[in-house]
This record gives C-alpha cells, sequence and structure tokens, in this order.
C-alpha cells in the first residue's frame, strides 16, 4: 500500500490536450473520486495512471517511487474495467488466476490469495462458471477479485458500476465501501455520477475540460464549492442559479424582478453582475416570498416533494419540500432565498465571490 | 391448383436442378469404379444403366495405389500441413500486429495485403519463379511451402478478427504483466479458434487445389502433388479414365473429411463471430 502523487500531469493526443495539468497528491489508504461530465478526462487520467496511456508531460509517483515511464505491469496498479474485461474463455478461476499465473507465483501461494479474495467476495461457489454464466453483479466481483489478488499499491476503478441496474449499483455501491473499509487500500474511483461520489469518496476531485475545478471531502464540495460548475454538479437536482446585479444599496436584484435581495456577502461594487446560488433543499416556499415563479411540474417521492416552476428570465428552479404539496400547474407561488444558504459567485468568471 | 400437387411440381423442379448439379460428381464417382473400356459403354446411346456402377470393380483404386498415389497424397499432405501450420502462425501474428499495433506505414502496409489477395496468381508466378530459382530451391519442398505460407486473405481475416475484440481484454492482460506474445496466445487465439479454423483450411484447400505453381517449381517430378499426380494420368495417347476418376474422387475426399467436422467453424468464422461478454 502506498499513496500516489501526480505533477503537472498533462496529456495529449495531436494537438488536442485532453489534461491540460494536473497536481493531485492522494493519501495511503485514501479512496479518491474522479467525477464529471462526459469528456471531461477523468478516465484518461486514470488510464495515465495505469500506464495504459504515456504521458505527454509531467510526473506520476507511487509510493516513492516515480512510475512516469514504468511498465504498467510494474506500476502496482490493478484496474477494474467498466467492461470488467473479464477474459470470456476462461473460468472465474482462471479469470482471478490469470495475473499470478503470468508472472509465476508459486502454485500453493497463488491458490491461497485466490481462496482469500474469492471469500472475501463471495465467489467461492462460483469460480468453476464462465463469465457468461454469472450475473452483471457477479461478473463485477470477479473483476475485482482479478485485482485483489495481485495485492496493488493502487486500486484503479473505471465506472465499474455503470453497467448494472439501479438497484444492483447501490448494492454494490455499499459493497465497494465495505471492500475499502476491510483492504484499507489506496483506490481511485472514476465516475461521472456525482452520487457515487459523494457516497464513496474519501475526497472528490472534479475535473472539466481536462483541469482540477476543485478537490475536496464530498461535503466540503457540497457545502461550500469554489465555482459554478463544481456548484452545479455536485447535488441532485441542480443548484439553482439566478443571475443578479448589485444594487446601489449593496443588494442584489435578480434578472426579471423587481424586488431586491441581501446579499450573502458585503462590499460588492453596485453594477457588478453576480450568480445567486441556491440548493434545492434551501429554497422556502412561503406567501410572503420575495420572488415568484410559476409551478411547471411537482413530483410527489413521498419522503419528498420537488417542485419545478418557472421563474423570471426563464429560469427553471428546482425546490425539494420536506411535506406533501398539492399544488397545481401554472400556479404561481412565492419564494425567497435564504441569505445563509444562498451562495454567490462572480457571473462572468463563475468564480465564488467569499467574504 | 390443389397444394399437394404445387408442392410435388416444386419438389420435382428442386429435384431436377439438383440432379444437374450432383450428376457431374455422381458419374465421377461410379466411373471410378468402372473398367475403364465400360466407361462410355451405356452414355452414347444413353440407357439408365450408365447411372450406375455396373460392372463394379475396385481395379481402378488398385492401379492408382500401385502406380504411387500413395506417395503423391502423402506429399501433398506434407505440403499442405506444413503451409497450414506455419501460415496460422505468420499470418496470425501479421494481423495481431495490424489489429493492435500502432506503427508507421500502417495503413499503407495494410493496403499491400488487401490488394495481394486481389491479384491472380498468375501474374506473379514468373517473378515468383525467378525468385525462387535463385534461392536455389527449385525442385525443393520449400518452394512449395514458403510462398505461400503467407497469405493476403488470412492475414486480413485475423486483422479483423482481432480487430474485434474489445481493447480491454489486451489492457486487462497488459496491467497483469502479461506480454504481448502471451496475450495473443492465452486470450486471443482462444477467441479466434473460428477464425484459425477458417484460416487454416483456407490454407489447406489452396495448396491443395495447386496445380499451375507445383508444375512450374518442382520440374523433374520428383516430388509431386495432387493436382500434377493426377494430371499424369492422361498422357498423350491413351487415357485411364477410370483411374483419373479414382484420382479425382479421393482428391475430393481428403479436404471434405476435413471440412465436415469444421464446418460449423468455417461458416461461423467467415460470417465473423460475436464476442460473448
Amino acid at each position: 500500500m502506498s499513496g500516489l502523487e501526480l505533477k503537472g500531469l498533462r496529456k495529449a493526443f495531436g494537438l488536442t490536450e485532453i489534461i491540460s495539468g494536473v497536481d493531485l497528491k492522494i493519501a495511503d489508504g485514501e479512496l479518491v473520486v474522479f467525477v464529471g461530465p462526459s469528456g471531461c478526462g477523468k478516465s484518461t487520467l486514470l488510464r495515465l495512471i495505469a500506464g495504459l496511456e504515456n504521458v505527454t508531460a509531467g510526473q506520476i509517483v507511487i509510493g516513492d517511487h516515480d512510475v512516469t515511464k514504468v511498465d504498467p505491469a510494474k506500476r502496482g496498479v490493478a484496474m477494474v474495467f467498466q467492461s470488467y474485461a473479464l477474459f470470456p474463455h476462461m473460468t472465474v478461476r482462471q479469470n482471478i488466476g490469470f495475473g499470478m499465473r503470468v508472472n509465476r507465483v508459486p502454485k500453493p501461494e497463488a491458490a491461497a490469495r485466490l481462496e482469500k479474495a474469492a471469500a472475501l467476495l463471495q465467489l467461492t461457489e462460483l469460480l468453476d462458471r464462465r463469465p457468461a454464466q454469472l450475473s452483471g453483479g457477479q461478473r463485477q466481483r470477479v473483476a475485482i477479485g482479478r485485482a485483489i489478488v495481485r495485492e496493488p499499491d493502487v486500486f484503479l476503478f473505471d465506472e465499474p458500476l455503470s453497467n448494472l441496474d439501479a438497484e444492483l449499483r447501490v448494492q454494490m455501491r455499499g459493497e465497494l465501501a465495505a471492500l475499502h473499509a476491510r483492504l484499507g487500500a489506496t483506490m481511485i474511483y472514476v465516475t461521472h455520477d456525482q452520487v457515487e461520489a459523494m457516497t464513496l469518496a474519501d475526497r472528490i476531485v472534479v475535473l472539466r475540460a481536462g483541469r482540477v475545478e476543485q478537490i475536496g471531502a464530498p461535503l466540503d464540495l457540497y457545502d461550500d464549492p469554489d465555482n459554478l460548475f463544481v456548484a452545479g454538479f455536485l447535488g441532485s437536482p441542480r443548484m439553482n442559479f439566478l443571475t443578479a446585479e448589485v444594487q446601489p444599496d449593496g443588494r442584489l436584484r435578480p434578472n426579471g424582478y423587481a424586488a431586491d435581495l441581501p446579499s450573502p456577502v458585503g462590499g460588492l461594487t453596485p453594477g457588478r453582475r453576480v450568480v445567486l446560488g441556491c440548493r434545492p433543499e434551501n429554497i422556502e416556499i412561503t406567501d410572503d416570498g420575495a420572488l415568484t415563479a410559476s409551478v411547471k411540474t411537482v413530483e410527489q417521492l413521498g419522503a419528498s416533494t420537488f417542485v419545478h416552476a418557472d421563474c423570471a428570465s426563464s429560469v427553471v428552479l428546482a425546490a425539494e419540500l420536506r411535506q406533501r404539496w398539492s399544488l397545481k400547474n401554472q400556479t404561481t407561488l412565492r419564494f425567497n432565498l435564504p441569505t445563509a444558504s444562498t451562495q454567490l459567485f462572480d457571473a462572468d468568471t463563475g468564480l465564488r465571490i467569499r467574504q | 391448383m390443389p397444394p399437394i400437387l404445387r408442392k410435388a411440381l416444386i419438389y420435382l423442379a428442386i429435384a431436377a436442378v439438383a440432379f444437374v448439379f450432383v450428376l457431374p460428381l455422381w458419374w465421377a464417382i461410379l466411373s471410378s469404379f468402372r473398367p475403364n473400356e465400360a466407361i462410355f459403354r451405356d452414355l452414347f446411346p444413353f440407357t439408365p444403366r450408365a447411372l450406375w456402377p455396373e460392372p463394379f470393380t475396385l481395379d481402378a483404386y488398385v492401379a492408382i495405389f500401385e502406380r504411387g498415389f500413395g506417395t503423391i497424397i502423402a506429399n501433398t499432405l506434407l505440403v499442405a500441413g506444413l503451409t497450414t501450420a506455419l501460415g496460422l502462425i505468420v499470418n496470425g501474428l501479421a494481423g495481431y500486429a495490424f489489429a493492435l499495433f500502432e506503427f508507421p506505414g500502417k495503413s499503407a502496409v495494410l493496403g499491400i495485403v488487401v490488394v495481394s489477395f486481389m491479384l491472380p496468381f498468375e501474374a506473379i508466378a514468373m517473378p515468383l519463379y525467378s525468385v525462387v530459382s535463385q534461392l536455389g530451391w527449385i525442385d525443393h519442398v520449400a518452394a512449395l511451402v514458403v510462398p505461400s505460407v503467407a497469405n493476403g486473405l488470412a492475414v486480413f481475416l485475423f486483422y479483423q478478427f482481432f480487430q474485434q475484440v474489445p481493447k480491454d481484454y489486451y489492457e486487462a492482460a497488459r496491467l497483469e504483466g502479461a506480454g504481448w506474445l502471451r496475450i495473443l496466445w492465452s486470450v486471443y487465439v482462444p477467441l479466434s479458434l473460428p477464425t484459425c479454423i477458417s484460416a487454416g483450411l483456407m490454407l489447406f484447400i489452396f495448396q491443395w487445389e495447386a496445380f499451375l505453381w507445383p508444375l512450374l517449381a518442382m520440374p523433374a517430378q520428383q516430388f509431386k502433388v495432387i493436382q500434377v499426380g493426377m494430371a499424369a494420368f492422361q498422357d498423350q495417347y491413351t487415357t485411364a479414365w477410370n483411374q483419373l476418376f479414382g484420382a479425382a474422387v479421393i482428391t475430393a475426399l481428403i479436404p471434405m473429411l476435413l471440412l465436415i467436422p469444421l464446418q460449423r467453424y468455417y461458416v461461423q468464422g467467415l460470417a465473423g463471430s460475436g464476442i460473448k461478454g
């Protein structure tokens, strides 16, 4: 087991830069999730760490060793592929043992490692089956088993749950979290699913267009995003954004409204364009709300209710309510953005404006 | 028209067409079981007895083996078997390289490979002859085997199949520490068995049917292969028709015996088999 460090990592395919300078330090035993929209470079970053792609510039250090130019097999990493990449002509036993056969691990030791991994992943009964005879979740476990027996320094997971159905995904998510707790290994996990990122990660790395947007513990990112992208990416439904202008008295006037709201941050230059961000669960729907919106759809989920409403300036507002709600479509509702749970961003740069 | 009559007519038409196709083959088989002088007896004028091996004799088969046809079969099996074995290795490796590795000029070389199997053999027979004769291989088995080992169509078959195999398999095996040869042997070859069989049969039959090249490359006729050997049954003044037919039947029978058990894979391979995840 050991930590991992990326220093100024860059990757370009021809003239297209996919990874534009990533610096990251991952502690020993940490589970870090790379998250971002498709095309953000998260899978490429993982493949660079694995050695499946060559680095254009920068350094990858695992433990104390610079592995930037080291052969993928000798980096001490094991990868679980999105497709699982189980060899279809081999049994589960042969699949898990493939690497040990290649590396000539002595037979008794190989058998012991295999038995241990199979027991850990509840695969003992399935060892003589072929991948085609397994369910999606079982294949997933075999793929993890193949990684475990290598006893790697770093585990790499490339969207491992995206081929599973919703229910199984939740179950496997739990199993992965338990596995991480049990093995205490350094793990890097790539996903585009922010729920997976939030639930699994010790720390999340949010990527966009080959750059790190923000790194931090899940709730820190959720509560305290550095910019509009991170604020909008984490959380579902996403954070509400209202563009506003700073008034001479320092209050904020959202576009399309005649009402002013108090600013969560003082000392703003009048005339500056800002974005107000407020999470759906923080929106207050009250009769004396300062702003109005027209109800578009109401989703009753039982425990909570989502209201989607059209604001002025054609922004769609999402509000999450604890109580049941029976407003009809097209009704006008009044709402407030509580100042304490509203965040402010610069409308031009998208960066957070902090006190 | 009542349906049963309609059906009967359709079957009759099918039977008639099938008869036309099967007749030459059947006639060859039955003629090989007749004495030479009786072969054309019932044809002019035609009587139904022409369709039955009567009088029945195995003279033709006894005679062809007395004339050394057994050695000829063994020679051909040796040449075709060597070509198949070496061809699978060479063409499989080439297809693997084209499918998995990036190297300068890859598409140009692949283009040449594709063009190579569109060229008729006659077009390269003379240049090939001069190359082989420079090497001093004339009248040597190498002259038959070596030029046939590399086969553009076989390379292309392997290339196409290997390209369809998800790259994840390669990368997963790579991360496990397997080198590219190990990956080829442990992962790609087991997955490509139908392609191996298709390509192998193709190489085998290519050699089995070769006539012009063995005739050119083996002028001394010490080492005869089957097509050349068969032509020898027809000499300038007399033709041993029954022996010629007997040789033809054996020549057709051997690849058929090979093909029938492997037919399932052959069709699957040519149709481009799917990969089960």
